[in-house]
């Protein structure tokens, strides 16, 4: 095997200016692939975090809900027979869902109990709506041929639901942004100072490459290469870590059957890794790298200048 | 100062006919490599070869290995190390690590050539026929500058120029 220079000259790969393990060569590496893997995860988190929030504001503001209350003198079924032709007969919904007392009941069964008749109690009767993606639906028109044949009956957009969730959800968002950042943040000043320690630790390499007539840019080019590699290896070890990672805790949610997991997993939605995401975190390899290879340059530039 | 690591406080130093302190970067490194520089503390590169310590300041001038090597096998036979080529110095003796040293100096024929204590770490032979490097180096147009504790080996060469630094002072006896 044989290496290229960035001058075009070739010498064999054992023959490398910077040793490939300098003295904390294998530290700078395992702290890198740490770094990038941290990063690399707090960035999966957040954007499912991102995902699900989205997720949570699209199903409820895709719900509209109708309720009947049952009222003396009206059959409720015959209401709710009425309320369902009206909105499948309006423009824009995309299906219609009558909860019968079963349902009904399956809904209240964690406040009232388990064989409760509930036929017999004035409870309000729910349809539930789906508006269609075109979002053609005019909601004044469905609410106002609704009272008009049913007085009893209410249409909810679920606003007030949706605007606590919307400030719940940009809360959430800006949270895990900002745990982003600090951990980036962390990442870049840790790498910056393990290689310029790196360098500190190869220092006399450079003052003999100096001192053997090499140019300041093909000294600083040198380790900026030598320091880009490293940073390349340790960024993709911690990138494929996380993506590991994540096919794993996968793989384990989807054969538990614990009622927790599946609860956080709807919670927090899936931390696989789609498309977006592999390639935000194939990004963040290639800047840890371009960083170390920056960080390196401008260490080796400024020490070359203190020793002239 | 003459190999440029140092700034004068006060006067001017000429190097090849320009004062050292004005020139700039791209400047400074054509200079150095007119200059060949053996340290006493020799500054091998640990994790290269013998040969490519040699080569190196062939090798940070861009130029292919295949233009070089007859030339560095050459000059590590004439040192006596044309069987460690492919040895790394830490498996060398002082003396064997000077000659590489002494080597390297000499690969790119420079102009003018600063040695530190070259012959410390040599047996008196080989002292002897490094001396007799210098002066035919000399004689091929290459200043050398040979700094040394050692009178006797001052003595062995009376037609050189000594230069005696001594109470604070530089004494030239021609």
């Amino acid at each position: 095997m044989r290496i290229f220079t960035s001058t075009g000259t070739a010498r064999p790969a054992q023959e490398r200016l910077i040793p490939s393990r300098s003295l904390s060569g294998g530290s700078l590496l395992i702290l890198i692939a740490i770094m990038t893997f941290l990063t690399a995860f707090a960035i999966g988190a957040g954007l499912a975090v991102r995902a699900s929030v989205q997720n949570w504001a699209s199903d409820i503001t895709g719900e509209l809900t109708i309720q009947i209350k049952p009222q003396p003198g009206r059959d409720i079924e015959k209401d709710i027979e009425q309320a369902s032709r009206i909105a499948r007969a309006a423009e824009g919904i995309s299906e219609v869902r009558t909860l019968d007392l079963k349902a009904s009941a399956a809904l209240l069964e964690p406040w009232m109990g388990a064989g409760v008749d509930i036929a017999e109690l004035p409870i309000p009767r729910l349809i539930r709506l789906k508006r269609d993606a075109a979002g053609r639906l005019d909601e004044k028109a469905l609410r106002e041929a609704l009272v008009k044949m049913i007085p009893s009956a209410s249409l909810d957009d679920h606003q007030v639901w949706r605007g606590r969730l919307a400030a719940f959800g940009a809360y959430f968002e800006v949270s895990a942004l900002g745990v982003v950042i600090l951990v980036a943040l962390a990442m870049a000043i840790s790498i910056f100072f393990a290689v310029r320690a790196a360098i500190y630790s190869t220092r006399h390499i450079v003052d003999v490459l100096h001192f053997v007539g090499a140019s300041d840019a093909f000294i600083s080019r040198e380790f900026e290469r030598h320091f880009r590699l490293q940073g390349l290896i340790g960024g993709l070890a911690g990138a494929a870590s996380t993506l590991i990672l994540t096919a794993v805790a996968k793989l384990a949610s989807n054969w538990t059957t614990n009622e927790d997991a599946m609860q956080a997993q709807m919670f927090l939605g899936s931390l696989s890794p789609g498309y977006k995401e592999f390639v935000v975190i194939a990004a963040l390899a290639v800047l840890v790298s371009l960083l170390c290879g920056l960080v390196a340059k401008r260490a080796v530039r400024g020490y070359l200048h203190s020793i002239r | 100062m003459i190999l440029l690591s140092l700034k004068p406080t006060r006067g001017i130093i000429k190097l090849f006919g320009e004062p050292s302190y004005t020139l700039e970067s791209a400047k400074l490194t054509s200079f150095r490599r007119r200059v060949g520089v053996i340290f006493q503390d020799f500054r091998l590169l640990d994790h290269l070869s013998v040969f490519a310590n040699v080569a190196l300041p062939l090798t940070v001038q861009g130029r292919e290995e295949a233009g070089y090597r007859t030339e560095v096998m050459e000059l590590l036979h004439w040192v006596g190390l044309g069987d460690k080529a492919q040895a790394l110095p830490p498996t060398l003796s002082g003396g064997e690590k000077q000659r590489v040293a002494i080597a390297r100096a000499l690969i790119s024929r420079p102009e003018l050539l600063l040695a530190d204590e070259p012959t410390g770490n040599v047996d008196p032979a080989m002292a002897r026929r490094l001396l007799r490097l210098f002066v035919e180096l000399h004689k091929s147009g290459t200043s050398v500058i040979i700094a040394t504790h050692d009178l006797s080996l001052m003595d062995q060469y009376d037609h050189a120029r000594r230069l005696v630094l001594g109470e604070g002072r530089l004494h030239i006896y021609e």
